[in-house]
């Protein structure tokens, strides 16, 4: 498990450096149209060929994976957060805390997301950049995502409640967020930073699952998803089997993650 | 005695067989990409509703979708006056709906009743309230009826085409029709079987017993059934899967040839209840800058890249196949940088770098809004993007859904500039009453003036009474190519391309005569034949 | 707390969520620009006159507060209105695209159940070692492709959507399903019984399986969550027409009351599972 979980790690800094830095593989922006390159096969110049704007595909593969490792773990993150302050308060609360917390968590996962998601875009200023539109939708989805991992932190919050030394703290006269804080949280850390990675991979399986839906980052922006709508089409799929290059960073991507995620739980 | 009972068992089972490969061959195939949304042949405003409206509805006159002709149907003979202000008509005698109840003048003028109703509130009524109010339709006999307009309406017969014959009598309602077929079975949001109707009035009658329609919104997933066999024929395919297609089954691929459609972009001129910042209210309404933009967007590039070659750029709302009203004096706008960036000069505009700004030095910038999901249009989008920074204009691209889209275009008016596209389904442009007057709803730029904000504006709105009353069709064309100089001149809208019209059939379907009016495919239903090989 | 007085606590929390979700939903509708526009508002003829008609028609549907608790009174008694797309009634719609999307995510939660617990069985009980390695590696691509692509590969293959569903699930199961079973493995009951002689499926059948009993009903309503999850992709790209796909239409072409309805649906169908999942444990014959 340590070698694959070392493996894994490797995968994802290849990824994230050659994200970050993607003159070390292309020089090509991932907007440039070269209008006279129209979806082109692989070769030296393209290695992942064209597209159908002419643009470099290589270039927003490695774009499109920056968006998507940026954003989501900042949105596993924030998630994590919200997930630690509710799951704490509903953890240490009395079993009204507990009752509210269900509905709410309930309620949470059974709203149209989709609507929300719609509207909140919809209602954005037309200012707003391409980036801002992105952030938004992840810090939607970390909303949302909130409530599995804030299960799991409130049911070890409510067990780590009748151990001993938490009994002591209460009968010494301490309670509310600093009992919280100073007693249940440096307990809770380590299963919320494996709730972290556990939910990594959620989200860029989410913004993968919105861009197939036509509903991810709009286009002419790159991001995993909105490359993946070119495996739509099967004739292109089988014409074209470099196609599949997004769907095999993102099947390393999200596996690497879901290693790291099985050993940070096991060792929680 | 077993013998001859063996052969009977075995001569009834080929026989049942045999029937069952006919009916099978006797049934077509397609997709529809939504649900219809209604089947009330009054309310129909989408064009899959539209669709099966056409197959299943009785209409007074038909337009020929091929030669564009008026042609009678369930009218022996139809005549407008020569004032355009009545329409009389002899009915044919014998017709029956599809339940056998009898049609004549009563049902004509139940028709229009429920029509010109107040609560309808449909297209398809308005286009007959000529100056507020609606005909006065008589029957003058059993199959003779009147309809008297208040004002001159030329295009009268033609508006006939939209009107399917509801019975009076009937008590299965919308459901009796007239129409070569009707509809049997439906299964929400999965599929609809169509089937013949067993009393239509023309004989011998549709050859296709069943028309069975699936619906997939998906057209890769459309593409795919067809390639499969699984269905006969698609309409207007997209311009990357028609070339798959092509490649793959050259016979069955069709370009019928650019269509109806228009592609534009126009900038929002609403001068009152907007939030569009002054100083891009004061580009948007320069002629100069909005030519300019044109001037730099190139158009070949669109056709050749986003449509993949098939569509053809625009100079105006009409394209070459509109033999009636297309202007062929105008060319379509050049792509040229150079002028582009003279015309911004003199209207005072200055490069700085690479960015463009305005006399007060602003930097000059706007959004597109167009609709998610439309590949061709993201395309087009993006492409418009990099034309416009050769030219110092940084332009950002925001796709909506559709709904969000409408309000922002139609109500909120809280946009820059926009990407869409119309469908026709006529080419008279008198069908779009409610885009060109200054006052009108949908006049997409500054629509409900209470009078008309610019001279250009005001000669437009009067041209366009001639066009839709005038009784002689050459003052009605004359009227509408000076409004297509205009709109040339001015460019409220920046017209960008008219994509062809792209289909696919089976060679199982024998008799499809494809067209750039809709239905496309299946516009003489009557004279297709299906035979599948064995 | 007594079975009676629990099962009141749950109705009760189940009412109240009905209701809160039930507002939410039509907060949510009437915040989401676009709720009051239509496409057919674009259509070439249509009057000023007959565009205001219909924009305060659709007004009356959302404006006043009186509207809203007037309609929520109609879901209290089962009525949920009439689609605003089509005009049929909802509940209609919903009762018949119930069964197809009830059968793709029960079908796809079981086959995945199965699939991810024979596996993690076979791994990490029987076959350790290699098999294992094989087995959890395929599972971990799996788990890492999207259920739209999953969805994708099955209508390209022309293989049942169920099986994509399926296969959505089972890696989810599988993990779960292994890391329980690889703590049960060195078990003291667990060694008693290989010690006494018996084979590796008895113990699995009639040992471990048996005292994971709460852990496997938890892990049975997770499959249907993963599955219901992965059946809205499904239905939305193959355009199956189950209730996921009515869910995705109604957002987007701004469909109140059938958003509602299927707002409420998922709600009681998440409460369905949490039932579902609260079952007490059994010990094992063999445990201490």
């Amino acid at each position: 498990m340590r070698v694959a979980r070392l493996a894994a790690m490797a995968v994802l800094a290849v990824v994230l450096l050659l994200s970050a830095f993607p003159a070390l593989v292309t020089a090509d922006p991932s907007d440039e149209q070269f209008r006279n390159d129209i979806d082109l096969p692989p070769s030296l110049r393209y290695p992942l060929g064209t597209d159908d704007l002419g643009r470099n595909r290589m270039a927003r593969l490695l774009h499109g994976t920056r968006t998507s490792l940026l954003l989501a773990p900042a949105a596993a993150a924030l998630s994590v957060v919200l997930a630690c302050s509710i799951g704490l308060a509903a953890g240490g609360g009395g079993r009204i805390a507990v009752r509210l917390f269900e509905s709410v968590a309930d309620l949470t996962g059974s709203l149209p997301w989709l609507l929300m998601l719609i509207g909140l875009r919809a209602a954005l200023p037309l200012e707003a950049s391409p980036f801002a539109t992105t952030a938004i939708t992840f810090a939607m989805l970390a909303l949302l995502g909130w409530a599995g991992p804030a299960r799991v932190i409130r049911n070890l919050a409510a067990n780590l409640r009748e151990r001993d030394f938490t009994i002591q703290a209460r009968a010494l006269g301490q309670g509310g967020w600093r009992f919280s804080t100073k007693h249940l949280l440096p307990h809770v850390w380590p299963v919320a930073a494996a709730q972290f990675w556990i939910n990594l991979p959620v989200f860029i399986l989410v913004e993968a699952n919105l861009g197939l839906l036509g509903m991810g980052i709009p286009e002419p922006y790159a991001s995993l998803g909105n490359q993946l709508r070119d495996l739509e089409s099967y004739q292109s799929v089988m014409n074209k089997p470099w196609l599949l290059a997004p769907a095999v960073l993102l099947t390393a991507v999200v596996s690497a993650s879901w290693i790291i995620s099985l050993t940070a739980e096991e060792t929680a | 005695m077993k013998n001859l009972r063996a052969t009977a068992v075995l001569v009834l089972l080929s026989l049942l067989s045999a029937c069952a490969g006919t009916a099978q061959q006797s049934e077509l195939r397609f997709i529809l990409r939504s649900e219809p949304k209604t089947l009330n042949p009054l309310q129909v405003e989408d064009e899959f509703s539209e669709l099966i409206r056409y197959l299943t509805g009785g209409f007074l006159v038909r337009i020929n979708r091929a030669t564009q002709v008026i042609v009678p149907e369930l009218c022996e003979t139809a005549n407008l006056s020569r004032d355009a202000r009545t329409l009389t008509l002899q009915l044919i005698k014998g017709a029956r709906f599809s339940d056998g109840s009898p049609f004549d003048s009563a049902d004509v003028v139940h028709t229009f009743q429920q029509l010109l109703s107040p609560d309808l509130h449909s297209a398809t009524g308005d286009s007959f309230r000529v100056g507020g109010s609606g005909p006065v339709v008589k029957a003058t006999g059993q199959h003779g009826v009147t309809i008297q307009f208040p004002q001159p309406v030329p295009g009268a017969l033609r508006l006939l085409d939209q009107v399917p014959m509801l019975s009076s009598r009937s008590k299965e309602g919308i459901r009796a029709v007239l129409g070569p077929y009707m509809v049997t079975e439906q299964k929400q949001g999965a599929s609809m079987l169509l089937r013949r109707n067993p009393n239509y009035w023309r004989k011998p009658g549709p050859s296709i017993n069943t028309l069975r329609i699936t619906y997939q919104s998906n057209r890769e997933l459309e593409a795919l059934a067809f390639r499969r066999g699984e269905i006969d024929l698609i309409s207007q395919v997209s311009a990357p899967i028609w070339e798959d297609l092509q490649k793959a089954l050259p016979q069955q691929a069709v370009d019928i040839g650019p269509s109806l459609d228009q592609e534009f972009l126009w900038f929002n001129q609403v001068t009152a209840g907007t939030k569009l910042a002054p100083q891009k209210k004061e580009w948007f309404r320069m002629t100069a800058f909005r030519k300019a933009v044109s001037l730099a967007i190139n158009r070949p590039d669109l056709v050749r890249i986003a449509w993949r070659g098939r569509a053809v750029p625009s100079a105006g709302p009409m394209p070459p196949s509109n033999v009636m009203f297309f202007n062929k004096a105008l060319k379509p706008h050049p792509y040229d940088v150079a002028q582009a960036k003279k015309l911004l000069a003199g209207a005072g505009f200055r490069l700085d770098g690479s960015t463009l700004r305005d006399a007060r030095g602003t930097p000059v910038s706007f959004s597109i809004l167009t609709n998610g999901g439309n590949r061709p249009r993201e395309q087009m989008a993006a492409l418009i993007q990099r034309d416009l920074k050769a030219i110092g204009i940084a332009v950002n691209i925001i796709t909506l859904d559709f709904p969000a889209l409408i309000e922002r275009i139609t109500k909120t008016f809280d946009y820059e500039a926009c990407l869409f596209g119309f469908v026709l389904a006529d080419p008279d442009p008198g069908y779009q009453s409610n885009v060109w007057p200054s006052s009108a709803a949908n006049h997409q730029w500054n629509p409900r003036q209470p009078k008309p904000e610019t001279l250009w504006e005001a000669e437009i709105d009067k041209l366009m009474l001639v066009q839709t009353t005038s009784g002689s069709q050459t003052e009605r064309r004359n009227a509408f190519n000076r409004v297509q100089e205009i709109l040339y001149e001015q460019e409220p809208f920046l017209y960008l391309v008219h994509p062809n019209a792209l289909a696919a059939v089976s060679p199982a379907v024998q008799g499809v005569r494809p067209t750039i009016l809709r239905p496309q495919l299946l516009w003489n239903i009557e004279n297709l034949k299906v035979s599948r090989g064995k | 707390m007594s079975p009676i007085s629990r099962s009141a606590r749950f109705l009760a929390d189940t009412a109240f969520l009905l209701v809160a979700g039930s507002l939410a939903a039509t907060l949510l509708f009437r915040l989401t620009p676009g709720a009051e526009t239509d496409p057919s508002d674009l259509t070439p003829g249509l009057s000023s006159e007959s565009l205001e008609a219909r924009r305060a028609e659709r007004r009356k549907t959302l404006s006043t507060t009186g509207q809203s608790v007037a309609y929520f009174v109609g879901i209290l008694r089962g009525d949920f209105g009439k689609s605003t797309l089509s005009g049929a009634p909802v509940s209609g719609l919903m009762l018949d695209r119930a069964p197809a999307t009830a059968w793709l995510v029960g079908s796809g939660a079981l086959l995945g159940l199965v699939a991810g617990l024979l596996l993690a069985v076979a791994a990490v009980l029987i076959y350790p070692g290699l098999p294992e390695t094989i087995v959890t590696t395929g599972f971990l691509g799996l788990l890492s492709l999207p259920a739209g692509l999953l969805v994708l590969a099955a209508i390209f293959t022309r293989l049942p959507l169920e099986l994509a569903v399926g296969a959505a699930v089972a890696p989810r199961v599988y993990f779960y399903a292994s890391r329980l079973l690889a703590r049960q493995r060195n078990a003291g009951y667990v060694l008693q019984a290989v010690a006494t002689g018996i084979g590796p499926v008895r113990i699995a059948a009639l040992h471990v399986l048996p005292a994971l009993r709460s852990e496997l009903s938890a892990l049975a309503g997770f499959s249907i969550v993963t599955a219901l999850a992965a059946a809205i992709p499904a239905e939305a790209l193959s355009g199956r027409p189950g209730i996921g796909q009515l869910a995705w239409r109604s957002a987007m072409e701004r469909d109140l009351p059938v958003l509602v309805a299927v707002t409420l649906c998922l709600l009681l169908a998440s409460r369905a599972v949490t039932l579902l999942s609260d079952v007490p444990p059994r010990e094992s014959r063999f445990a201490a």
